[in-house]
């Protein structure tokens, strides 16, 4: 009993992470449609920059703010850069194919500058309250995963915020409808596109920021939480912001679970084959049972445009 | 009275593919034009290249004397020309509470009172989405999305108002309805421009006609004018009297 | 002429390039290292090959093929050491057992699209590792797999032998994709839903192309194998597949000469960039960002669009010296009325026509039986919108039904029923005795059933010819292996399809040559392009959507002409336009829909008759009186 509780809370701190991540890829897809693959290096870069400016001696939240200001910087880089430059052609598949590429470019040259300043060396990042552990009982929890869990919930309850609460929101809601429609109410798309991709890097630099305590922070960090984000994102539904909650759970639990009960070795092995074979049901769902059956984390795309 | 809008020899279309050829009109205040004309004879992208999404590949949009050809969609709108497109073109998956605040966004921003105010006015003018104000736009009759659409554009008070199909796939009464609003909304001086592929409903609204065939004007009258030879025109935008008194 | 003629010419121009290639190697005689990197650049040209064919052809985002490439090079490499086979062999079983693979993984996918499957796809590579973990008696798990033998002598000899299978698999892919299989795919690519419309079908057209390119894959991984004697998971790992991408797009991704291109690129360049190695990973990101920026298509891509476009400016200046510069819609008349000076009365515009069209053939394949096509009953819900309701038709072999009505009268969405786009929720649709509901719209083009789109629907860089030709594509007939060997039989038949492509281009009367892509056309030769395409399927029934709308007077004369043409072969034909008096003119039976409802039907003269359609369609102004008086007349 004890030791599912302490593999729940790990799944917990897991699932944190890979939602965070997760939402951070939504908001940068929710205005372009265009998955940024360079997150996982915005991930990196923020703990990387938050490590370094904390090991020199000032005050914490000034490094969780300089970590922060460089995800916001690389996410606007990146859209102004390297992904409106080709959406600007137009929003036909072959462009978003080729931004994506884009970004995958953008994430390598990231990593390589990131290798150039800080080599293979490993940085401890400081955890910001501190690492001790709250005891109940013989339960026991460590102060840096309570931080990932309640940094991912209070970031999840912002971004609804900012999302549902503010007209900036409503306009990145717009744009992902439709941007031309969006132009002609009067308002700018591309400043709400950056805004999004703003945002997205604040959150996944505050993700490693967060994270990164329960390691330590190199240069290659982030790579496989940044892939499992995109899957948890993606079994989530792309665009569906809190789909990736319970994807991110389910993927969290199943690595702890797996990893203890059954094998520790093949525990990666066996959670890509339950994303594959959930990223296949949707499909397979409703063909098998003649469309009677929608998967219910699919997105129906509004029939009324007829 | 001076001319808000000048189109001057505009040639527009996608990529290579130019679908209005040396299309020169003008629109004065409180002015109301058809732009009438068959399937792909380019009416809606004159409405395109007047409002930005086009740009024109030649020739001079200017409004209220300066020029705004060329510019992004979203500044012309800030200008006061505003376009109800061809399907509605509502977002879809958001409430109407929030259509409408999107439309009236450039409002919202300057003065939210003003906005509230408009906001009720629109309520006022159309009761039915009052009701229905937290429900999707998707979700709306078609009557009701058209008049949403109509909504979301006239809450930011516009001086030139441009309609692409306004009747389309709509009931004749819901149609009747539509009209009837747009004649109120000329009475009260704002300009428009209303594209339909047939005359039969704008007629009774419009000062001018302007028939548009294969990318080129080839009539621009007074409806009293068109009116007079409105057999030879009708015969034309039909798709070809000639052809047909050939044959048949 | 000096390589002879006919079919062996091609074959004979790339068995030149390898025996060029094989005698460089020979005169060069490079040091091993050389030699090594050269084997790789042909190893990885395979590679891209393969990928091209899925991702640029296709234009489907997989990021797979690394998990394929390595399982290929264990495959072979566990057989040649543990098992001490020649490769040859092991190469097949390797072949082999990718394209079983790919089938399983292609079949599983196939519903997926874009990020989906780009993601779906990208677990797979994520796995090899663990997978050489769980062989590690075998695959020597994360170490590697160590002692692969060189089949031949030296390190030369192997670089020859993976020199000619480089040129040999361009040959082949080459021969793939120039003819039909090649269109379909390219049309799979840009637009699925023509493609079914066609008789495509997109998914099995997808698992194909998969399974080629896997294999392909296998074959370059095996060759891989033997060139450092070593091959380890991380050979295979996604910084593998970001090269072959950036390759892929560097080189040209809708090409395969791009793919030696993009290979000479990611293995030659950080090697001649001496002391720049450790940057090669830096250096394809910035060549990529800015490739994708300045040349989206690559360079071998961007070369084709220059040479065509040298091609165009040729043309166009041969065209300025003959004055005959001439665009039909500039002529307008002082009144200000558009219209064709000419006397252009339809006798004079069909005999132009005959003058200029060769005798096509319209007569539907596989002839002689009567087949009537019937709709009925159909009702189409799509939310709180009645879109058809009650709708019942018929169109016998060689009729000529016109169904006119508003925009939003639920015409479209009546042909969508038929072509099998949209489910009725209630109602049949028969062809002959077959009730067609719950076939997919690509089984329902084979029973003969064609149509067009009311957008000109252009296919990227599809010339006019491969626009039409794409349409014969059920008709067109001989097999992969045909096609890859580049026999005869696919020799002769791509000949008959492309005469029969040009043939149909000319009897629609498009204008412009037929190598020249759709999209530099004018609107209304593309529409006429489109009415070619669905000609070139040689249907039964072919349903036409607006095909007038935006064409001049010329054109749709001749178009009139065409159809009465088409149907007297025996074509049963179902048109949905809004030039009214066209269809008075040449539909026997003119059916009226308003609100998704039948309200008249009958013959054209009745039909203006009607009160109801006066109301409905003409409007209660003017407009029926001169409409009238012109049929009475």
């Amino acid at each position: 009993m004890l030791t599912n509780l302490h593999l729940i809370v790990s799944s917990l701190v897991l699932a944190s992470s890979y939602a965070l991540v997760g939402i951070g890829y939504n908001l940068a897809y929710s205005t372009l449609r265009v998955i940024n693959f360079a997150q996982g290096q915005i991930y990196m870069l923020g703990a990387l920059i938050f490590a370094t400016v904390a090991g020199t001696g000032v005050p914490l939240i000034l490094a969780l703010l300089t970590g922060v200001a460089a995800g916001a910087l690389l996410g606007m880089a990146i859209e102004r850069f390297v992904i409106t430059p080709i959406m600007r052609r137009g929003f036909s598949h072959g462009n978003t194919q080729a931004a994506l590429l884009g970004t995958v470019a953008a994430g390598i040259v990231l990593t390589e500058v990131a290798n150039r300043a800080w080599g293979t060396k490993e940085l401890g990042a400081a955890a910001l309250f501190g690492s001790g552990s709250v005891h109940i009982g013989s339960f026991v929890v460590g102060i840096d995963s309570l931080t990932v869990i309640g940094g991912a919930v209070l970031c999840l309850v912002a971004v609804w915020a900012i999302l549902y609460k503010t007209s900036v929101g409503l306009q990145m809601r717009a744009v992902f409808a439709d941007p031309s429609v969006t132009m002609l109410q009067g308002i700018n798309f591309r400043t709400v596109t950056t805004i999004s991709f703003v945002v997205g890097g604040v959150i996944t630099a505050l993700a490693g920021i967060l994270v990164s305590p329960l390691t330590s922070v190199t240069t290659s960090s982030g790579l496989q939480l940044s892939i499992l984000g995109i899957l948890a994102t993606l079994v989530g539904g792309l665009g569906r912001m809190w789909g990736v909650v319970p994807a991110a759970i389910a993927i969290g639990l199943s690595q702890s679970f797996v990893s203890y009960y059954i094998t520790n070795q093949y525990a990666d092995l066996v959670t890509y084959v339950g994303i594959f074979v959930a990223l296949i049901a949707p499909y397979w769902v409703s063909k098998l049972t003649g469309g009677a059956l929608k998967w219910p984390l699919r997105r129906q795309r509004a029939a009324a445009a007829a | 009275m001076s001319a808000v809008l000048e189109v001057t020899g505009v040639h527009s279309g996608y990529g290579q593919q130019l679908v209005l050829r040396d299309a020169s009109m003008r629109c004065e205040t409180g002015q109301a034009i058809a732009i009438i004309g068959p399937n792909g004879a380019g009416k809606s992208t004159l409405l395109k290249t007047i409002c930005g999404i086009v740009k024109p590949a030649h020739g001079t949009v200017t409004w209220q004397g300066r020029s705004i050809g060329g510019q992004p969609s979203y500044r012309i709108v800030a200008r006061g020309i505003s376009l109800v497109q061809e399907g509605r073109a509502l977002f879809w998956n958001l409430t109407v509470l929030e259509n409408l605040r999107l439309g009236g966004e450039l409002v919202h921003r300057r003065d939210r009172a003003h906005y509230a105010r408009r906001l009720e006015e629109m309520f006022e003018l159309f009761p039915t989405l009052a009701e229905r104000r937290h429900q999707r736009a998707g979700t709306l009759s078609g009557g009701e999305q058209q008049m949403l659409a109509i909504a979301r554009v006239l809450i930011r008070e516009p001086q030139l108002l441009m309609l692409d199909e306004p009747s389309l796939g709509l009931a004749p009464i819901v149609i009747e309805r539509i009209y009837q609003l747009i004649a109120t909304l000329k009475s009260s001086g704002m300009a428009l421009i209303i594209v339909e592929p047939q005359p039969q409903h704008v007629m009774n609204v419009v000062d001018r006609v302007i028939v548009l065939d294969r990318g080129r004007i080839v009539e621009n009258a007074s409806r009293a004018e068109f009116a007079k030879q409105a057999d030879d025109l009708i015969a034309t935008y039909l798709g070809g009297k000639r052809q047909h008194s050939t044959v048949g | 002429m000096l390589l002879g003629r006919g079919p062996l010419r091609r074959a004979l121009t790339y068995a030149l390039v390898a025996a060029v290639l094989v005698g460089a190697v020979e005169a060069a005689q490079p040091g091993d290292f050389q030699a090594q990197t050269w084997a790789w650049v042909a190893a990885t040209a395979i590679m891209l090959f393969g990928f091209n064919l899925i991702f640029g052809v296709t234009g489907q985002m997989v990021f797979s093929h690394s998990f394929f490439w390595g399982v290929g090079a264990y495959i072979s490499g566990v057989l040649t050491v543990v098992y001490h086979w020649n490769l040859i062999p092991a190469l097949l079983v390797a072949v082999i057992g990718c394209a079983l693979a790919s089938y399983f993984f292609a079949g599983l996918l196939v519903g997926l699209r874009g990020f989906a499957l780009a993601i779906a796809s990208f677990v797979l590579p994520l796995t090899l590792p663990k997978l050489t973990n769980l062989s590690q008696q075998w695959t020597g798990g994360i170490n590697g797999l160590t002692g692969i033998p060189l089949p031949v002598g030296s390190l030369q000899t192997y670089l020859a032998i993976c020199l000619v299978v480089m040129v040999a698999g361009l040959w082949l892919t080459q021969n793939l994709i120039s003819g039909r299989f090649g269109r379909a795919w390219r049309l799979v690519g840009h637009n699925e839903m023509m493609a079914s419309s066609l008789g495509i079908s997109p998914s099995r057209e997808k698992v194909v192309v998969f399974i080629f390119s896997s294999s392909i894959a296998a074959v370059s991984g095996a060759l891989f194998g033997p060139i450092f004697a070593f091959i380890a998971p991380d050979s295979f790992d996604l910084n593998a597949m970001l090269s072959i991408l950036v390759g892929s797009v560097v080189g040209g991704a809708g090409t395969m000469i791009g793919g030696v291109i993009g290979a000479l690129l990611v293995v030659e360049v950080p090697q001649l960039l001496v002391g720049y190695a450790e940057n090669a990973a830096l250096i394809y990101a910035i060549v990529l960002l800015v490739v994708l920026r300045v040349l989206p298509k690559g360079v071998a891509g961007t070369a084709v669009d220059f040479a065509y476009n040298l091609g165009l400016r040729k043309l166009s200046d041969v065209r300025h010296a003959l004055g005959k510069l001439r665009d039909p819609r500039t002529v307008l008349r002082p009144g200000g009325m558009a219209a064709d000076q000419r006397p252009d009365d339809a006798e004079a515009a069909a005999s132009v026509l005959h003058a200029l069209a060769p005798a096509v053939s319209f007569a539907p394949a596989g002839n002689g039986t009567h087949v009537v096509l019937r709709v009925e009953d159909v009702h189409v819900r799509f939310g709180n919108l009645q879109a058809v309701q009650g709708m019942s038709l018929t169109v016998e072999p060689g009729g000529f039904t016109g169904l006119i009505g508003p925009n939003g009268a639920g015409k479209s969405t009546l042909f969508n029923v038929i072509s099998g786009f949209v489910a009725p929720n209630q109602g049949r649709v028969l062809v002959g005795d077959t009730d067609v509901a719950g076939l997919p719209v690509p089984s329902r083009a084979a029973l003969g059933i064609a149509r067009t789109f009311q957008e000109t629907q252009v296919v990227g860089d599809f010339t006019a010819r491969e626009s039409v030709a794409v349409g014969a594509h059920i008709h067109a007939r001989y097999t992969h292996l045909h096609a890859l060997l580049d026999l005869p039989r696919s020799r002769r038949v791509e000949a008959e399809t492309s005469a029969f492509a040009d043939d149909l281009l000319r009897s629609v009367g498009v204008s412009g040559a037929s190598w020249r892509r759709v999209r530099d056309f004018p609107y209304g030769d593309q529409k006429l392009v489109q009415v070619a395409r669905a000609l070139a399927m040689r249907p039964r029934f072919l349903l036409l959507d607006e095909p007038a709308a935006g064409l001049n007077v010329d054109e749709v004369t001749r178009l009139g002409v065409l159809l009465d043409r088409v149907r007297k072969e025996g074509v049963g034909i179902l048109l949905v336009e809004h030039n009214v008096p066209f269809v008075l003119d040449h539909c026997d039976t003119v059916i009226v829909m308003h609100h998704g409802e039948m309200i008249a039907e009958g013959p054209s003269d009745r039909i203006l008759a009607s009160e109801a359609v006066r109301e409905a369609y003409l409007g209660t102004s003017m407009s029926h009186r001169e409409a009238t008086q012109e049929v009475t007349a």
